[in-house]
């Protein structure tokens, strides 16, 4: 069957084979056949239900039993959704959610995933797990066209927090990652996490922050140009990402995904992990009105956690953690401290964090009032 | 001589003069107003009021209003172009569809097309008081205040309670812009009001402080540069902005559009 879908993505690929051939070498899809056996009969298969973000799917952070094969399953799905009020984009998702689905294992453990391209779908894609080691990150094992679907098993060796992102080729790498082909995967220590001395710490509630970076173009009229699907809108979205100023900077997909009756919830005295993921582009998380207590600001647990953080670095292409124990109730906005990202961008999230406020650590001693200029004010300046 | 193509030429020169007094008249078209009766409105003031150091709500007050005219829609694109090509008003960006309401609209925007308007009709246009609006809001006005848990001395409580209301007011908002009309008319007969558009009213942010008892304000000072933006929620938006979806506080729910009515004074 060859549909308009088919026609627009033939015209794509043609666009883009100069690059695919002088990197083809790189991107060769492999197979594993030919090596050595290994026998992993004898590991415990646990079956793990992936929640679409900011949330995380139920999961040990102190690891009761012995290494496993965690069996995943995702489906890439391509749809259009809403970036903005006034702005819409053909997405590429991995499980209908951008960003996608956040995975949790042990070191040790083995990540089983089942990945699936549905036939309605237009192109090819697939997986690279910066988690993993070997075959592009598993991107060579897994290249899916429409229809198909792969089964990829890699051994969590390092642990952290790391991104995942679809890397099918050439400049379609580029193009699925900021469509929004992205997502996390937390490998947890055995013991779970440690402070700076090595003593445990666990947390009450974990979100998954993933930051995407969208360039969607607009038309002559001026408003963002909407598209029939993903391959008719390529070339104009091509030409906004080189260069390299994004439209929208979002949390969770789209501007306020994640406040409102989106916003994320806590209670004062309860301990935050906030996992932020950004497969594509420099970010800098703040938590307005709080801190990060404990921060992997590179997102790997075998390195000691900084302390006290006021904002931390999320280098393009990487996932940090940080663990906050909130002290006050009130609205806390979490942002990217790029504040024109924040704020005119999209990329903030607001937190709601009940209790009974703390005068000790904070209290308004003169509400803003008239002065008298003539008498006060005198000594401020040197 | 008389003749019948005389006689038609010099129709077709009175229409043309015709035509051309009309475009050049100096009237406009008054827009079309809904008249709401003087009567009592209980009223709580626009700003931030404290009692000590605690924030609480406003005290509401009973005053005896006067009639309102006020104008059923929101000014249109359509009219304001005119008062753009008429050199009243700064251009600004348009849909360029039919009967859609004037966004993108700043507080200087709003009080020079009052001007405008009102020389060009020759009646006094101006923008409502937040107590104006919230008069020909009807039934979709609202009572800012909290419950008493929020005027308590805890002041995340009134924080929080004034952000899930914000969420709650705006709800799951269609967040297009729409042709006059869409939001129907309220029980005054005002159209659209409290949609997704708001509206700048004129009305100064103040600082206030209460008596002790609570019962009446004290002390109160405006200050200008923010007023009062009126729609599923008032805000406070400062005078020069245009677009309050960004760039408002860093936690807070922002009014998705800002356009405005006017309201025509007696006499």
């Amino acid at each position: 069957m060859f549909t308009r879908r088919a026609a627009l993505m033939g015209a794509a690929l043609v666009a883009a084979s100069p690059y695919l051939i002088t990197s083809a070498s790189a991107e060769e899809v492999m197979d594993t056949s030919g090596a050595a056996p290994v026998d992993l009969s004898s590991l415990p298969r646990r079956k793990v239900k992936l929640l679409a973000p900011p949330f995380v799917h139920e999961h040990e952070q102190v690891a009761t039993t012995g290494p496993a094969i965690i069996e995943f399953e995702m489906k890439i799905i391509e749809k259009e959704m809403q970036v903005d009020e006034d702005a819409w984009i053909q997405a590429m998702t991995f499980n209908g959610s951008v960003p996608g689905p956040m995975m949790v294992v042990h070191e040790g453990d083995y990540v089983e995933l089942t990945l699936f391209n549905p036939p309605e779908n237009m192109m090819q894609h697939n997986i690279d797990f910066h988690a993993a080691t070997g075959a592009l990150g598993g991107g060579s094992l897994t290249l899916v066209n429409p229809g198909e679907k792969a089964v990829l098993r890699f051994k969590a060796t390092r642990p952290g927090v790391f991104v995942y992102h679809c890397a099918p080729g050439g400049p379609m790498i580029p193009w699925h990652v900021v469509s929004g082909m992205s997502g996390a995967i937390m490998v947890l220590p055995r013991d779970g996490l440690k402070d700076h001395l090595g003593k445990p710490v666990s947390y009450d509630r974990i979100y998954h922050i993933g930051e995407n970076d969208f360039y969607l173009p607009r038309g002559p009229d001026g408003d963002y140009m909407r598209f029939a699907d993903a391959g008719e809108g390529y070339s104009d979205m091509l030409e906004v990402m080189n260069r390299l100023i994004p439209s929208h900077v979002v949390f969770n997909g789209r501007v306020g995904a994640l406040t409102g009756t989106g916003a994320l919830v806590a209670e004062q005295g309860e301990t935050v992990l906030f996992v932020h993921s950004q497969a594509n582009r420099d970010s800098r998380p703040h938590l307005i009105g709080g801190h990060g207590d404990l921060v992997w600001e590179s997102g790997k647990f075998n390195n000691l956690p900084e302390r006290d953080l006021e904002t931390w670095f999320i280098r393009g292409g990487s996932a940090g953690a940080a663990l906050y124990t909130f002290l006050q109730p009130g609205v806390y906005a979490y942002v990217n401290h790029n504040l024109i990202e924040a704020v005119n961008l999209g990329a903030t999230a607001h937190v709601i964090v009940g209790g009974d406020w703390n005068n000790d650590l904070m209290e308004q001693v003169v509400a803003p009032v008239e002065y008298d200029v003539l008498h006060e004010g005198r000594t401020a300046l040197p | 001589m008389t003749t019948p193509a005389a006689l038609a030429l010099l129709l077709a020169l009175a229409v043309i003069a015709g035509v051309t007094a009309l475009r050049l008249a100096p009237g406009v078209e008054a827009p079309e107003t809904v008249h709401i009766a003087a009567g009592p409105q209980d009223y709580r003031p626009a700003g931030e009021f404290r009692q000590g150091t605690r924030m609480v709500d406003a005290p509401m007050e009973r005053v005896e209003a006067p009639a309102l005219e006020v104008m059923k829609f929101h000014v249109s694109e359509a009219e304001y172009a005119r008062c753009v090509a008429d050199r009243g008003c700064p251009p600004l960006p348009v849909t360029g569809r039919p009967g859609m309401p004037q966004t993108n609209i700043n507080h200087a925007d709003a009080t020079a097309y009052a001007a405008w308007l009102s020389a060009r009709t020759g009646a006094t246009w101006r923008l409502p008081t937040d107590a104006e609006w919230l008069r020909a809001a009807g039934e979709r006005g609202f009572d800012d205040g909290f419950a008493e848990d929020a005027n308590g001395a805890d002041p995340s409580r009134r924080w929080i309670a004034n952000y899930l209301r914000e969420v709650e007011l705006r709800g799951e908002a269609d967040l297009a812009l729409h042709p006059q009309g869409h939001f129907g008319v309220n029980d005054r007969g005002v159209a659209d009001i409290a949609g997704n558009v708001w509206e700048w009213t004129e009305t100064c942010f103040q600082n206030g402080t209460l008596t002790p008892d609570g019962t009446a304000i004290a002390t109160r000072a405006d200050y200008c540069g923010v007023r009062s933006v009126q729609g599923k929620h008032r805000a406070f938006v400062i005078d020069f902005i245009r677009d309050a979806r960004v760039g408002g506080c860093a936690a807070g729910v922002p009014p998705d559009y800002l356009g405005f009515r006017l309201v025509r004074d007696a006499g």
